[in-house]
């Protein structure tokens, strides 16, 4: 049970937005789908829904091909940034019909939760802020219970406290009811310790996709004098380098060996962040 | 498939419609009505306005029929295919609802006319057809109204249908250059050129095919019926050509 | 708990663990909160914590009872302090003789230094 991304590639007119993208989205996990603004997070989320056409290649949901197939549709949902609900829709409106499109989601579950963020079913969606704007669908997104959840920037507009109330409900609706989740973002820190799995696509193509545990190893920074550090990260994968007077820090990639790190450089871990930025910097 | 649900939505979407429509409909009736009734300087004249208002309520109801519930079904997991047949059946369901209240409220306002002889009030029907109708039992007559009506309701519902799917898959440019092309190459350029170049024999055409369309001198319902019939069949399939490469668009 | 990102996170969420135990907050024989409740209140993904936990369980540290929860082993803490006691040679005396010779501080005056510090 997965969703296969298998070599999708998309352009706008004459801008490539993706460029064979293959990738598995395997049963219970979650995802972080990190990139910058523009790096195609939210055109490969569209393939996959249906919501477009690639250019190229297939999605498969369970091993049905998502495109034009409601039996494969039937089992995501995705929270997009764009407002697809009706303007003029009552909040408890759109809840009904959701049911009636996904016949799992649970309308209790729903109203509390709508109750903790303080949303009134009442109102429509042209009325509402764009917090509470991805407050509704994050509210949808949680309660919907299909096998696959897509979320395409959920904490767009939200402030600190309904971010973590946010996190602290998707981590309990993830131990009690497993699904696959994806969060695209570009808040790293955020999500940073609720992700298991981390893809990472920059310009349209994916440049990594592996653990988190497993990304995290590779990824270190050593800083020192500058010609310490530029002795030391020869024959070394940098993706990175900063400099402030003599003083010289360079982001690499690998395994470090303790033993070779000679002494006046020290060396330190990358956060998930600064190891995106590096990645993903121009 | 989620035919069965997106047919049950998009059904939801008319009913709100319809009812503030027939509501207008009603109040209107009635204060002419009352206004006829009381003041004996008055007249109250009417044919084929009750289908008249029903047309062009349908048609923009068909112009209303894509943009919104298209996204609604792509967030809700459902294909455009589900949404187009369910789309065709809501269409064939308003069509003959409306078609039959209509028909209903055409046969109430009848009576009023034997009861003064200011009022002329009528169907569309029996406007077009007026030998026909005179000659049919009246249980026929309103049975082959209905049948008709069906066939026009449905006809500018697709006609509307039509419109805004292609309308969506044009850029700004191109809708602008449509909304502007069409009515002065139809309104203008064409009957110029009749004039200059042909000699008039587009408008001879024109009325020729309308005769047709009404059943030429015999008034026979069913050409109008068969033309309408033509025309959901030809729009239908473009609105699906339209519909099945439709995209979000950011 | 506080995280930082200089060490895998099921490692620290293991240490925490053991710092309550030791603390006394969890006293042996009790039982401790469950994986979800470690990974709701910590908002960390369930599989990172259930490995942090994983890690005390292999050490005896902690058992898990089926189908009613995870306790706290009896000995628990005196296996702790003994865990400790031989990690305390590599977390905090070598950095203190490393950061003391960057500084030039000289033996005796680290040991004066230490002497102060129990005295206070």
């Amino acid at each position: 049970m997965s969703i296969e991304v298998k070599n999708i590639s998309k352009s706008f007119g004459s801008t490539c937005a993706l460029g064979g993208v293959s990738i598995n989205l395997e049963e219970n996990r979650i995802y972080g789908l990190l990139g910058r603004n523009g790096a195609g997070k939210t055109t490969l989320l569209n393939i996959i829904t249906n919501r477009i056409f690639a250019d190229e290649g297939e999605v498969l949901v369970d091993g049905l091909s998502s495109m034009e197939n409601d039996e494969a549709l039937s089992k995501i949902y995705m929270m997009g940034e764009k407002n697809y609900y009706p303007d003029n829709m009552k909040i408890k409106e759109i809840f009904r019909w959701t049911k009636e499109f996904y016949p799992s989601f649970d309308m209790d579950y729903a109203k509390k939760l709508a109750d903790l963020f303080e949303l009134n079913l009442n109102k429509n969606v042209k009325s509402l802020s764009t917090g509470y704007n991805s407050i509704f669908k994050v509210i949808i997104a949680l309660s919907v219970n299909t096998a696959y959840v897509l979320l395409d920037e959920p904490v767009l507009g939200l402030d600190a406290n309904h971010r973590d109330l946010f996190y602290k409900l998707l981590i309990e609706k993830y131990s009690s009811h497993p699904a696959t989740y994806v969060i695209s973002t570009h808040l790293i820190e955020e999500v940073s310790n609720i992700i298991e799995d981390v893809i990472i696509i920059k310009k349209g193509k994916i440049i990594k996709n592996e653990t988190r545990e497993e990304l995290m190893s590779v990824g270190y920074t050593v800083s020192g004098m500058a010609s310490l550090v530029d002795e030391f990260i020869k024959g070394k994968e940098v993706i990175g380098t900063d400099s402030i007077g003599g003083l010289k820090s360079a982001y690499i990639m690998g395994q470090i060996i303790r033993t070779d790190i000679p002494k006046g450089l020290e060396i330190t871990k990358m956060d998930l962040q600064k190891l995106f930025v590096q990645l993903t910097n121009a | 498939m989620n035919i069965k649900v997106a047919t049950k939505y998009q059904i939801n979407e008319y009913l709100k419609s319809i009812k503030i429509f027939y509501l207008v409909v009603i109040l209107v009736l009635i204060f002419f009505g009352v206004i006829t009734a009381v003041n004996s300087s008055s007249n109250f004249y009417s044919t084929g306005g009750i289908e008249g208002s029903t047309i062009i309520f349908l048609f923009i109801l068909g112009l209303n029929s894509f943009k919104e519930t298209f996204l609604m079904m792509l967030q809700n997991g459902t294909t455009r295919r589900s949404m187009f047949i369910g789309r065709l059946i809501t269409i064939l369901a308003t069509s003959v609802f409306m078609a039959v209240v209509d028909r209903f409220v055409v046969n109430i306002t009848l009576l009023l006319n034997d009861v003064s002889e200011r009022f002329r009030v009528g169907g569309m029907y029996e406007e077009f057809f007026v030998q026909r109708a005179e000659s049919l039992h009246i249980v026929v007559r309103n049975l082959e109204a209905i049948l008709i009506t069906i066939g026009m309701y449905a006809a500018v519902m697709v006609a509307g249908y039509l419109i805004t799917s292609a309308y969506y898959r044009m850029n700004k440019i191109l809708k602008i250059a449509v909304s502007i092309g069409v009515p002065t190459s139809v309104l203008i350029l064409l009957p110029v050129l009749d004039a200059v170049v042909f000699d008039g024999r587009i408008a001879v055409a024109v009325s020729k095919f309308l005769r047709f369309v009404f059943g030429g001198q015999a008034g026979n319902p069913y050409n109008l019926l068969l033309s309408c019939i033509i025309f959901i069949v030809v729009g239908i399939g473009l609105t699906w050509l339209l519909i099945r490469k439709s995209v979000e668009k950011s | 708990m506080n995280f930082n990102e200089e060490r895998p996170i099921f490692i620290q969420i293991a240490e925490g663990i053991e710092d309550a135990i030791l603390s006394g907050a969890f006293s042996e024989e009790s039982q401790i909160p469950s994986i979800t409740d470690f990974s709701v209140n910590y908002r960390i993904n369930p599989a990172t914590a259930l490995k942090g936990i994983n890690i005390l369980v292999e050490e005896g540290v902690i058992y898990k009872k089926r189908g009613v929860g995870m306790f706290v082993a009896d000995g628990a803490v005196s296996k702790l302090k003994g865990k400790r006691k031989e990690q305390f040679f590599d977390n905090y005396i070598k950095n203190l003789v490393e950061e003391a010779r960057r500084l030039g501080i000289s033996k005796d005056e680290v040991i004066r230094l230490l002497e102060r510090g129990y005295v206070k």
